[in-house]
């Protein structure tokens, strides 16, 4: 029972992205804000499904170094720069007038960031087990977008024009993204340490990574059916 | 400390921190919300007492207008009439007794229609005999004579709660049936009335050619549409709806009003 349920959680970085995209292929939300978050989920679809089926490949067939894509951790640190960047634009996009210029400034201080250290401090490429997974960089990536977020919140207690807080453009999004990057900030940035020190616990915690994942894309999910309603009003 | 300890601390934190920002800015959206909602009632109180204000000045000044009428031009046209009559017509000649006449016959007309112009302003028959007498006098007076078959069926259960609504609720049927009479070319006109609890319900339906809502939306916001914001004006001070409907057989309009409303508050 408890492989059944930990298989389900394993590959929910994949089934749980199918939810927001059977609403954006049933309702097609057409607000320009969500493009970044409906290539989000198609790249992630592909990303995604990479990272599981070379874990899968790796377990049930023992992928050794030698062989191609034997580490699926480089797909986490290119899934971190594109979700940072997909969600920059959704925030530039939504235009609140708040903190505009440091938006617009974090993509490329964060691009920066990433050349920097993947030249000099971290190798992009896996070399060994554990090698390729930036703690760094997602948890940067996380503090970016949890920054974001909350300067999101702020201008909604801000702002002087009333807006329902449900029909909010993106507050789905935000809400599901802030609850995801919340609690992903800290297995981020203890990861490589959990997963060689304590690789039970790492494997478990991981877990908790998938669960709120769930709960992203769900929230995804009723952005896109919220958004849907406003367009029929 | 632990490391494991840290990254569980960690994430209970960090998502308690994202649950009490949204706490927050539920809370504060529910507060924007009342604020909102203080200051639409505030607005609409102030509007309703404008409201009130104009209708009142404007009764007031009917008031004024046909006791003046009634009071001085009146007298001065009864006592003209006298003089008029004190001449011998017998020593005139033909010509002149013709004139003598038709003096006489155009003093009364004008004595009779500003006798009527200033029943119309004044509002002494609903004062002493109530809405529904008034309407019934109101609608008999000005198609007498019209090729306009009116036929009255009002609710004799309707009594005055409020003195002022009834005003209120005259004038528009007032400004409706001179509408009707002026733009409409109907032959036939209904006008009834029912009580539903504490509710008036007023029907005017006539076969000629009516507003629809649509157009009456459009027209009171014009500037020779005075007599229908007016309407819309007394409706608002009633707390009531106004509606205007095409059928089949010609136009109906529905008017609602809340008759004890006023007087609860």
């Amino acid at each position: 029972m408890n492989y059944i349920i930990h298989k389900i959680l394993d590959w929910s970085e994949v089934w749980a992205l199918l939810i927001p995209m059977a609403i954006l292929l049933w309702k097609n939300p057409k607000a320009t804000y969500l493009k970044p978050v409906r290539l989000f989920i198609i790249i992630f679809l592909v990303i995604n499904l990479g990272i599981d089926l070379i874990a899968e490949f790796k377990s049930k067939w023992g992928i050794t170094p030698q062989d191609f894509l034997w580490n699926n951790n480089f797909l986490y640190n290119i899934g971190s720069i594109i979700r940072l960047l997909l969600f920059s634009w959704f925030f530039i996009l939504l235009e609140q007038r708040f903190m505009h210029r440091i938006k617009l400034f974090i993509p490329f201080i964060f691009l920066l960031f990433v050349i920097i250290n993947f030249s000099f401090f971290e190798p992009f490429i896996p070399q060994g087990d554990m090698e390729g997974f930036s703690s760094r960089l997602l948890a940067t990536e996380s503090a970016l977008l949890l920054f974001y977020c909350l300067q999101y919140f702020i201008f909604l207690i801000i702002e002087d024009k009333h807006t329902h807080i449900k029909t909010a453009p993106g507050f789905w999004v935000v809400t599901g993204l802030s609850i995801y990057v919340g609690a992903n900030f800290f297995i981020y940035l203890f990861y490589e340490y959990l997963f060689v020190k304590t690789i039970n616990f790492a494997v478990t915690i991981w877990d908790v990574h998938n669960i709120v994942f769930i709960i992203f894309c769900i929230f995804i999910a009723i952005q896109f059916s919220i958004e849907n309603k406003k367009q029929t009003i | 400390m632990n490391v494991t300890y840290l990254v569980i601390v960690g994430i209970a934190v960090m998502l308690l921190m994202v649950v009490s920002i949204l706490l927050a800015v539920i809370y504060n959206q529910r507060k924007k919300d009342q604020h909102r909602q203080a200051v639409e009632q505030l607005r609409e109180q102030q509007q309703n007492q404008l409201i009130e204000a104009a209708v009142r000045s404007e009764e007031l000044e009917r008031h004024r207008i046909a006791e003046t009428l009634h009071d001085e031009v009146g007298a001065i046209l009864s006592s003209a009439k006298l003089h008029l009559l004190g001449i011998k017509s017998e020593v005139l000649d033909e010509r002149d007794q013709k004139l003598h006449e038709k003096g006489r016959e155009l003093l009364n007309e004008v004595i009779q229609k500003v006798r009527g112009i200033s029943h119309n302003l004044h509002s002494n028959i609903l004062k002493e005999f109530g809405l529904n007498e008034a309407i019934r006098h109101f609608v008999k007076k000005v198609t007498q004579g019209t090729m306009i078959q009116a036929t009255t069926a009002l609710d004799d259960n309707y009594q005055t709660e409020n003195a002022e609504n009834d005003i209120s609720i005259y004038r528009m049927v007032q400004e409706l049936m001179n509408n009707i009479l002026k733009y409409a070319n109907a032959t036939g006109f209904l006008i009834s009335s029912t009580l539903e609890g504490n509710d008036l319900n007023l029907v005017l339906f006539h076969n000629g050619d009516g507003l629809t809502q649509e157009q009456f939306e459009e027209l009171r916001f014009r500037k020779e549409g005075l007599g229908l914001k007016n309407i819309q004006n007394r409706i608002i001070l009633l707390k009531g709806t106004i509606h205007f409907t095409k059928g089949g057989e010609g136009y109906r309009i529905n008017i609602h009003v809340p008759v004890k409303t006023n007087n609860a508050a």
